[in-house]
């Protein structure tokens, strides 16, 4: 073990090589997570922009079948949280855990079997959306052999990571690994238990939202949590505020964000108790979310000037921010009187941009500015690149998820008012959708100046940097 | 660097490149220790936060948890709040139900769509006979029609049978509120009550109405 780590030069300081041993056998298997992480990006950023525009022009590619507006929408939901968000959490996860175990990234080779199985998974279903083959559940569109394919994959990718963290050097298990070893493990198991053949009827609904919801439970929230956790005091370079924040926020997340799924059921044909009980866990969210809070921006005070000089920090702390919005949004739309307006209204699509996008994606584009430069040793080339994705995709999000806060709220005092035809509740929409429609454009173009980017990264192409973006500047923040 | 290498040049071959260790791994090696944690306390007003949520939560369980038994989908059984109250829709009188009597019933004859059978079985959609007073269709069901009858406009001739003796009043009055209220027609509900009356007037009729006897009567 010990020939395998020694790096000249790094003798006084083992943890750098430990560093430098992780950031090299992750480098393969995460900069493959990542590169089809971005394709299913730029796929489902342009299947949700038609999506978009079907709201604004309802004819437009309505004569083909592939591209009408009930498969369009699953095909973007299903390539931006299968392929995207997935594979982008598996690539972080990857990563993360060989850095904060302080050793090497082990069974590579499942990753690599993992990433291949996920993609298929991902293409095979997407494709057979398109061509009319869903199950026709919310989240769970894909036919079972792209979802047999996606839950070998979530396995595989689990052994590895659990198998590196077996074999950590550490003793003191960082938080952020907290929420990594939490999320690999439930994934899996829910994936498989929601996807079982068992249900029908009304249990059918119950399981579908218990599993949509704990997608984010369980996937898509503990990885942005981990990458907050993480690369905030790494980049400003000081200890995250304190332990017990991390442990208490981290146990009440798991205590009461599993039960909140049958919020999205209120008013439906359910037992009154499920209901209250989703959502009286959905309110209790508010304990580990301002926990977390506390803990981010204490640890932020008096570096917020740090901001323009880390691409990382910048999205990881616009998505932290946009972390504690969306939670505490969703908890006040759990209640009975507030849902009954925002039910069936372009509110929850808001509601879900902010959380998917404005917090989660975020976070994972932080991410991946700090960790790209780490595996293919070559920095980011055009810094004003990332400024412009930075500034397109959050006005684009802040433009997104207001007008459909907006028009939704307005959609549904429409819709409660009895003395107003159903259409005017239609009517009434209709600015806010094409506002959602430009949005959605200006965030596809700093898409692609992200894609640009991330291209010639791997390709190790464009202006040959020394130093990270911005180090001119502040030398000791842009990491 | 060597930048000649094209092929898979991110990875990293430290046999193949020659140079020193710090450009090799300048960005591990720039970065600062792996992040800590503080031991900060938290602040208090957490502490009351969690507890008055955790509190709200045990009232909001108590009162809207709902009960399990045959009532579970009903919010706060018999504690509804004055505005549910007003948008839950009034429990009609009688639990029969019209359309169900008039399908079972009616329907052979008159069509489910209230149109009759030209020639054969005349009209209840829009029909004088239905839409005049409530006494008139009340006294055709419970003792059946037979005889030339005039409606609208078309004279028909054939036999009703009577269903006062199998239908209770309560279906009687369903089934003809029914009537009264499909295809069009839009007049006053029947009652169970104004059924029982005229079934106790003419209680002595053992035969068919005709068109003057039925003429002759709301004179
Ligand atoms: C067996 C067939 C038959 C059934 C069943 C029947 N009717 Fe009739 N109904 C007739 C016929 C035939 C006439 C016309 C009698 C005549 O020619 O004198 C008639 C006439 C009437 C009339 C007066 C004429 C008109 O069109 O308004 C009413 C009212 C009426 N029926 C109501 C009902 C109702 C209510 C029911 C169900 C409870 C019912 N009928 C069931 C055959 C039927
Ligand atoms: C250009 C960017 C995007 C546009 C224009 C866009 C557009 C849309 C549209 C039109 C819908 C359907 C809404 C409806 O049915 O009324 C939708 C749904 C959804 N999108 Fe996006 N989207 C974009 C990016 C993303 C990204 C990057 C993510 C996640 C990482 C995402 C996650 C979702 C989710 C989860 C839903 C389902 C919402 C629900 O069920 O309420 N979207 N999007």
């Amino acid at each position: 073990m010990k020939s395998d780590h020694s790096i000249p030069g790094t003798e006084e300081a083992p943890e750098l090589s430990y560093r430098i041993l992780s950031d090299t056998s992750s480098s393969a298997p995460v900069i493959v997570f990542f590169t089809s992480a971005v394709v299913w990006l730029l796929v489902g950023t342009v299947f949700g922009l038609i999506a978009s525009f079907k709201f604004n022009f309802p004819d437009w590619l309505g004569n083909i079948p592939a591209l009408t507006f009930g498969r369009v929408r699953p095909a973007h939901l299903n390539s931006v949280i299968y392929g995207w968000a997935s594979l982008g959490i598996a690539g972080l996860y990857v990563w993360l855990t060989a850095r904060l175990c302080q050793t090497e990234v082990h069974w590579r080779r499942l990753l690599y079997i993992s990433a291949i199985l996920w993609n298929a998974g991902v293409l095979y279903g997407v494709v057979s959306i398109l061509g009319g083959h869903s199950q026709g559940i919310e989240w769970l569109e894909f036919p079972k052999g792209a979802q047999t394919l996606i839950a070998m994959a979530s396995v595989l990718l689990s052994l590895s990571i659990l198998r590196t963290f077996y074999g950590r050097r550490v003793k003191h298990i960082y938080v952020s690994l907290w929420y990594i070893l939490a999320s690999v493990i439930w994934f899996p198991i829910l994936y498989v238990i929601a996807n079982l053949p068992f249900y029908s009827g009304v249990t059918q609904a119950a399981v579908n939202w218990w599993y949509a919801h704990n997608i984010l439970t369980v996937w898509v929230t503990p990885a942005g949590l981990a990458a907050a956790y993480y690369f905030i005091p790494k980049v400003i370079g000081r200890p995250i505020h304190s332990y017990y924040l991390s442990l208490l926020g981290f146990w009440s997340f798991a205590l009461f964000y599993n039960w909140n799924g049958i919020h999205h059921l209120i008013g439906g044909p359910l037992p009154t108790w499920l209901i209250s009980v989703s959502i009286v866990a959905s309110v209790l969210m508010f304990i580990p979310v301002i926990t977390v809070a506390i803990n981010h921006h204490l640890t932020m005070v008096g570096h917020f000037g740090k901001l323009r000089y880390s691409p990382t920090l910048r999205f990881v702390v616009f998505g932290a921010m946009c972390y504690t919005a969306v939670s505490f949004q969703g908890s006040i739309q759990a209640l009975r009187s507030f849902n009954e307006i925002t039910h069936f209204t372009h509110y929850t699509v808001g509601h879900a941009h902010l959380g998917l996008y404005a917090f989660f994606t975020m976070s994972i584009f932080g991410a991946i500015y700090y960790i790209m430069p780490r595996l293919t040793k070559w920095e980011w080339p055009y810094p004003v690149l990332i400024k412009f994705h930075f500034w397109l995709v959050a006005l684009g999000i802040t433009l997104y998820v207001i007008s459909m806060t907006v028009g939704g709220f307005i959609q549904g005092l429409y819709m409660n008012d009895p003395s107003r035809p159903f259409m005017d509740s239609v009517q009434v929409t209709k600015p806010y959708l094409m506002a959602r429609s430009i949005a959605g454009v200006v965030i596809l173009i700093g898409h692609l100046f992200f894609i640009y980017l991330f291209y010639l990264m791997i390709k190790r192409k464009g202006v040959k940097r020394l130093t990270p973006p911005w180090y001119e500047k502040a030398e000791e923040y842009a990491r | 660097m060597s930048d000649k290498k094209t092929d898979s040049r991110w990875r990293f071959r430290p046999e193949e490149e020659k140079h020193d260790i710090y450009s090799l791994h300048r960005q591990a090696l720039r970065e600062p220790p792996e992040p800590q944690e503080g031991l900060e306390p938290p602040p208090w007003w957490l502490w009351v936060i969690s507890v008055l949520l955790i509190f709200w939560a045990g009232f909001y369980l108590g009162r809207y948890g709902g009960v399990f038994g045959p009532y579970v989908h009903v919010l706060e059984e018999g504690r509804r709040t004055e505005r549910e109250t007003a948008l839950v829709p009034k429990e009609p009188e009688t639990t029969v139900s019209g359309a169900e009597v008039y399908a079972r019933v009616c329907a052979a004859c008159h069509q489910p769509n209230g149109q009759g059978v030209p020639g054969v079985f005349p009209p209840l959609a829009g029909s004088e006979w239905v839409l005049k007073d409530p006494e008139t269709p009340i006294l055709i069901v419970l003792h059946g029609l037979q005889g030339p009858i005039e409606v609208k406009g078309t004279v028909y001739n054939n036999v009703m049978p009577e269903w006062g003796s199998k239908l209770s009043n309560e279906e009687i009055a369903a089934v003809l509120t029914y009537v009264r209220n499909s295809w069009g027609n839009q007049t006053a509900e029947i009652t169970p009550d104004m059924v029982e009356k005229v079934r106790k007037e003419t209680q002595e009729r053992k035969t068919h109405w005709t068109q003057e006897e039925l003429l002759k009567l709301k004179k």
